[in-house]
């Protein structure tokens, strides 16, 4: 039996239709909000972490390469040189000591080939990946099947990885064609595809992208006999623990370099209990869900002004109430559960749409996040979270205004006539009473100061939103700005990344036979490390990284423009030697021009003078290409071996700048066409960046992301609008007997509405300039938390200020002429009446 | 002489107001019995409603004591007040209205949820019944911005004796009633009255007042037995020496 | 008593045939039922009647603060049921002081900028507000709250800065409804005396009140009982039989 106090929440809450509508709508749009971004986060962590096996996690990757096409990388009895020598131990007790706790080994080849499906016009660029042990043998990160059966070697069959069959709609069956290697006539030979895989764990292709989308897999040989690769591109290592892998990271690379003729090119070690692609959604995601969360705060404020206003409107009614035998206990548990009364209306469609759209949301970013995820689902956690966010925080945001309002005694209620007149003694007061504007703006003044609870209420809550509004762009205006700048340094359309290092003069001759070409460059790509001149190892700090990532370019070319901050770098046109850092490399390594530094990489080592400092967000050095690929290792070994001074240098990639250096994504995948078929022709593989696409690419992505931000920050200003209005049409039907009183001594409906405006713009003013700080503190604490906060230099566009506050006036105007229409329509005799 | 029901001994209440303090209350002594009614006549302003709060328990004196059918309620704490008055009093003021957003069954049920004087099983026929004395049951489903102000008074007063209380106090109890429905209240009081329960009234009717066994009327702050005859003749004197004092000033 | 329909009368109040019909819940609520007024420039009349009966209402017609269903006022040369709600207020704040017991003084304005809100919403007294205000406040004796806020001074005070307020633009004629209620015996001894000045002056004065000896010292009394204006009869035969 619903006794007294459980009827009259119901129908209090059922009586105010529009008031209720309100609030359970501001509560719905936050716990909406909630669950969407808490289920997809859960979502695509579950999904990652189902995928990915602890113990198939290698603990160190390592990336190589071979000096020249065609090194021999396999020993006596036809073993491939590394893995032999990690799985025999038949060496020197120095070398066995740096393969200490190696429990397992297992290599990778990748290689970019160019295909198409049988019949189709164009060949499409992919990555074709061998393996050295047999499918369904492999124990570090391996692929699982998903349809038809792994394929046999020497029958031309192969298997293609389950997102690029989606993206091509290929099946099991089907056969594709390659473009041959070398010269050749004859017709393109015809692969069928046996298999579709699913590859969860990250690879690192040419590229530099994991992409999933173009991923192939085939046994050794046919692999070879379609890539033309010498050797395989990395191993993937486990060690007794992980902390035995980071150690013996250097030493095993060193080892590679000194006994093998392979060049160790990077490494990267990973956290088997710690998958590093967790990690990174988290990071991301985490944000989200603290957005989250935030709006479902603002949306509490909303609660508070509400109840607040309820609960002086119903001073009379507690007394009442009270007078009847009711406790403050029971007053307390009637407004609380008005409150929470309202968090259920808000709750429940909130959670059954979030459900909906987590799900949806969870399937369009898992390809950000290089996972898949099949169908709807639903995460118990999201939905457990935001219910019960939903329930308790109008509750607790009721707190405090009924606790206050169910203190009035009987006495205070019966005596409460009239407008309430407490005006007059503060300092606020005295202070407007001083100051030279006219009556009724004063009057607005007053008003807005007067009701400090209810002001700061709404003041909360409009900076809030204002903020998180203004902030979100202010960070995303400063990313794009920054990718912008990034990109412009690079003054090349695409990179040509041989497979295997070519001679320079053959490539170069090669490409500038394509028509689209204008100029081909030389450069290297590499991670050195750098030590002070005494032999103290310096850090770059990077992205957990030590080393310095290095660029090696023709100085005189110029594939970088670089913007100096100090020294002068190679700008007088000079080609001397010496490494040029960028601003957040010369500040970790505490080092600026003219200091000497050492840089090491895979065995060899050279002095080097800083001779500049250019401006860019992350921290780089940059070489002559020459110094760099002569550092790594990578030279031609021209005349006497082992006598490093007559070595020829190669370059590691070549840039290329096309005629038209507004060519768009497309053209230049054409250019790349023409030279990947030119090169083929020679019997050169090699992977391309397209530059132009890459930027398209990564301006998309932010785009997805700048867009959930939006949405969220969007729905934090809608809130926020929401609040607004219904603080003032609260505040209206609070005042209208002095709506009244203006009446009765002559104003008219204009100077009524003109008087909630001013009040309402003053209140959004007031929010404006106060989130101003604030969303400089939060667009600053959103780099931090995507990661971008070491190196973007962060200030603050003026602009955004200015549509803020565009925005907040428009806001408040609107919110604040509604009611105050309404109220101006209203009669005198109607408000009478209501007394 | 029966025990006194109410005793009252030196109540004293002093308002502080802007203007300064406010004496209205001086100093009262008055026992009242068990099943007296009691009307308080005299001017607007004269401390009547300040005098009913100190019985009913909504403010509490400056100085002085007030006891109940023996309870001291002028010493009593917040929480033990609420529940006494709850099962003790009924009020009937022009502000104790109607909640609105309750049926008026709801509204005369409700004292009795919060004073848990009935078994929940019988609260709705009580009210029911209750509703019918004051000739109002046909309204019981109707939420009270659908009645008039005659007819939600009506309602108040059941919801008054909802607990069936030993006192009940009234401040212009019959102000939105018709004749007929004004006579028939006080009617009733009278049963009340005749049944043990004590009734205190404040009431500017005229016709009605006459058969109400004791008049009261509170004088430079204190109370004392009165005739209506003497009441009125009182108060036009006050007013026209005020007018007087103002003409001399020159205003 | 009334003129003819539709004629410009030559009182300065005429209520002729004034019904009102309230639609409310509970089905239509006559309130008031064909009312029939004139009351003449300088006359001092107090409305009474039980709670109820229609009094506020009637008082409401005059001042256009609400409007007949059927019938016709005038009020100082306009009718009023031509003007639109905005236009009523407008004109109201010229020619009506109202002095009602719940209108009291805005909270956020100082006592003086309270009595010049009348002048300031409809444009009158152009530079001399300031002036015209404090002479009135000397009027009601307050010169010396003039500055400060309502709740800093007293009922009584506040109820006679309303008055200073509702005399701003010299109106024809001023009406209460329950001016003295909230008022002890002295403050409203003042205020009555006030009003007898005024009326000397020459306004029209209409106030409700449901306070019968305060009624007695008013040269005219109407009562209204149920929607409906007694006739003169009827009121004495009541004063009669309430003497007794």
């Amino acid at each position: 039996m619903i006794k007294t106090r459980g009827r009259k929440i119901l129908r209090d809450v059922l009586s105010r239709k529009g008031r209720t509508t309100m609030v359970a709508i501001s509560i719905m749009i936050g716990v909406f909000g909630a669950v969407t971004l808490i289920s997809a986060n859960d979502l695509l962590i579950r999904q990652i972490k189902d995928d990915i096996q602890p113990d198939e996690v290698a603990m160190l990757r390592v990336f190589v390469t071979v000096p020249t096409a065609g090194t021999n990388v396999q020993t006596e009895d036809g073993d491939d040189q590394v893995l032999s020598l990690v799985e025999n131990r038949r060496s020197a007790p120095r070398v066995l000591r740096s393969l200490v706790g190696i429990t397992d080994i297992e290599g990778q080849a990748m290689a970019p080939v160019f295909w198409q499906k049988t019949g189709d016009e164009r060949f499409q660029e992919a990555d074709i990946m061998a393996f050295s042990e047999p499918f369904g043998e492999i124990d570090l990160e391996p692929m699982r099947l998903v349809d038809g059966e792994w394929p046999q070697p020497g029958q031309h069959e192969l298997a293609v990885e389950q997102r690029m069959a989606d993206e091509n709609n290929l099946h099991v069956g089907d056969t594709i064609q390659f473009r041959p290697l070398g010269q050749t006539d004859a017709e393109p030979e015809e692969w069928t595809i046996t298999a579709v895989a699913f590859h969860p764990y990250w690879v690192e292709t040419g590229g530099g992208e994991n992409q999933p989308e173009r991923r192939l897999f085939a046994n050794f040989d046919d692999a070879q006999q379609l890539a033309g690769f010498s050797g395989y591109t990395s191993y993937y290592l486990r060690y007794v623990d992980k902390q035995t892998a980071w150690n013996n990271t250097e030493n095993l690379k060193e080892t590679i370099a000194e006994e093998t003729n392979y060049i160790p090119t990077m490494t990267w070690t990973d956290d088997p209990d710690d998958y590093f692609l967790i990690g990174e959604v988290q990071e991301v995601t985490n944000i989200l869900n603290m957005l989250a969360v935030v709006a479902l705060i603002v949306s509490g404020f909303l609660v508070t002004n509400v109840i607040n206003t309820i609960v002086v409107e119903q001073k009379r009614q507690i007394g009442v109430i009270k007078s009847l035998g009711a406790t403050r206990t029971d007053n307390f548990l009637i407004y609380s559960g008005i409150a929470l009364l309202y968090g259920i209306i808000g709750t429940i469609p909130g959670v059954l749409l979030g459900i909906v759209v987590g799900s949806m949301m969870a399937q369009a970013v898992a390809p950000l996040a290089f996972t898949l995820i099949d169908g709807f689902k639903v995460s118990p956690t999201g939905v457990v979270i935001g219910a019960v966010m939903g329930l308790m925080v109008p509750v607790v945001a009721a707190l405090i205004p009924v606790f206050n309002g169910t203190r009035v005694t009987i006495l205070d209620a019966m005596t409460d006539l009239g407008i309430s007149g407490n005006w007059g003694r503060g300092p606020m007061a005295r202070l407007i009473k001083r100051l030279p504007l006219p009556a009724n703006i004063r009057q607005a003044l007053s008003n807005v100061v007067q009701k400090k609870g209810r002001l700061l209420l709404t003041v909360i809550t409009l900076t809030l939103a204002a903020s998180a509004f203004m902030g979100v762009f202010a960070m995303f205006t400063v990313i794009t700005d920054e990718i912008d700048k990034v990109f412009d340094t690079f003054q090349y359309e695409l990179m040509v990344i041989p497979t295997e290092a070519q001679d320079y003069d053959q490539l170069k001759t090669l490409i500038q036979q394509v028509d689209e070409v204008a100029e081909v460059k030389p450069g290297s790509f590499f991670n050195v490390k750098v030590l002070d001149l005494d032999g103290t190892a310096l850090s770059v700090g990077f992205d957990g990284e030590d080393d310095l990532m290095s660029f090696g370019i023709d100085p005189a070319a110029n594939t970088m423009d670089l913007v100096y901050n100090a020294g002068t770098g190679w700008q007088d046109g000079s080609e001397r030697e010496g490494v040029v850092l960028t601003q957040p490399a010369a500040d970790a390594l505490d080092k600026s021009v003219g200091d000497q530094v050492i840089l090491t990489a895979g065995g060899r080592s050279g002095e080097f003078e800083v001779i500049g400092i250019v401006s860019y967000p992350f921290p780089f050095g940059i070489l002559r290409w020459q110094d760099l690929s002569q550092l790594a290792g990578f030279v031609y070994d021209g005349g006497t071996p082992d006598d490093e001074s007559d070595d020829v240098p190669l370059p590691l990639v070549v840039f290329v700048t096309m005629q038209d250096r507004d060519a768009s994504a497309k053209e230049v995948n054409f250019a790349i066409d023409d030279i990947s078929e030119t090169l083929l022709n020679a019997g050169i593989t090699a992977s391309y960046e397209n530059q132009v696409e890459t930027q398209e690419e990564i301006a998309e992505q932010m785009l997805v992301f700048n867009m959930i931000f939006q949405i969220t920050s969007g729905v934090m200003a809608a809130v926020g609008a929401i609040g607004l209005l219904t603080t003032l049409s609260m505040a209206v039907f609070e005042r209208q007997k002095e709506i009244g009183v203006m009446r009765s001594i002559g104003a008219g409906s204009s100077t009524i509405v003109s008087q909630f405006l001013v009040e309402g713009i003053l209140i959004g003013l007031l929010a404006w300039a106060l989130a101003i700080p604030l969303s400089y503190l939060l667009a600053i604490a959103l780099l931090d938390g995507m990661g971008f906060a070491e190196f973007i230099d962060f200030s603050y566009p003026l602009w955004v200020l200015g549509m803020g506050l565009v925005g907040m006036i428009i806001v408040a105007a609107l919110a604040s002429l509604w009611p105050s229409l309404s109220a101006a329509r209203r009669t005198v005799s109607d408000i009478l009446r209501y007394q | 002489m029966a025990e006194a029901f109410i005793e009252i001994k030196d109540l004293v209440k002093t308002f502080d107001t802007p203007a300064g303090p406010l004496n209205v209350l001086r100093g009262i002594d008055l026992e009242i019995h068990k099943g007296d009614f009691v009307a308080l006549v005299g001017p607007s302003g004269s401390g009547k409603t300040t005098f009913l709060n100190m019985l009913t328990a909504v403010d509490s004196p400056t100085g002085g004591d007030v006891a109940v059918g023996g309870v001291p309620i002028t010493q009593a704490p917040q929480r033990k007040l609420t529940k006494w008055r709850a099962r003790n009093v009924g009020i009937v003021f022009q502000f104790f209205q109607l909640l609105p957003t309750l049926t008026v069954v709801e509204n005369v049920i409700a004292p009795m949820d919060f004073a848990n004087v009935w078994k929940p099983g019988e609260r709705r026929d009580i009210a029911l019944k209750l509703l019918e004395r004051f000739d109002i049951r046909d309204q019981a489903d109707k939420t009270p911005d659908m009645l008039s102000g005659g007819q939600q008074q009506r309602v108040a007063l059941a919801r008054a004796l909802a607990n069936n209380p030993p006192l009940v106090v009234g401040d212009e109890p019959t102000g939105n009633l018709d004749r007929m429905s004004a006579q028939n209240v006080f009617d009733l009081f009278h049963q009340l009255s005749d049944r043990g329960t004590t009734v205190i009234i404040v009431t500017h009717d005229r016709e009605l007042v006459k058969g109400v066994p004791k008049l009261m009327e509170i004088v430079d702050g204190t109370i004392g037995e009165t005739t209506l005859a003497a009441a009125a003749a009182r108060r036009s004197q006050e007013l026209r020496a005020s007018r007087t004092r103002s003409a001399i000033r020159g205003k | 008593m009334s003129n003819g329909n539709n004629e410009q009368p030559n009182s300065v109040i005429s209520l002729q045939s004034v019904e009102k019909i309230y639609k409310t819940k509970a089905g239509p609520l006559r309130v008031l039922k064909g009312v029939d007024l004139e009351i003449k420039e300088g006359e001092f009349v107090a409305i009474v009647g039980p709670s109820g009966s229609g009094k506020s209402t009637l008082i409401n017609m005059i001042t256009g603060i609400d409007r007949p269903t059927s019938g016709e006022v005038f009020v100082a040369g306009q009718r009023l049921t031509k003007l639109s709600e905005n236009q009523v207020a407008k004109w109201r704040g010229r020619n009506v002081g109202v002095v009602f017991q719940f209108f009291q003084l805005l909270p956020t304005l100082t006592v003086i900028e309270n009595v010049m809100m009348p002048m300031h919403y409809t444009g009158t007294f152009q530079g001399q507000r300031k002036e015209r205000a404090m002479e009135l406040l000397e009027m009601v004796d307050l010169p010396d709250v003039a500055h400060k806020y309502p709740s800093q001074i007293s009922g009584g005070q506040q109820q006679r800065a309303a008055i200073a307020r509702a005399l701003a633009n010299n109106p024809k004629v001023l009406v209460g409804d329950e001016p003295t209620g909230n008022l002890d015996v002295v403050s409203a001894g003042l205020m009555f005396a006030m009003f007898e000045d005024l009326v000397k002056q020459g306004t029209t004065i209409v106030m409700v009140t449901h306070d019968r000896d305060l009624a007695g010292q008013i040269p005219r009394v109407e009562e209204v009982r149920d929607g409906q204006l007694m006739s003169q009869e009827a009121i004495d035969q009541r004063l009669v039989a309430g003497r007794q």
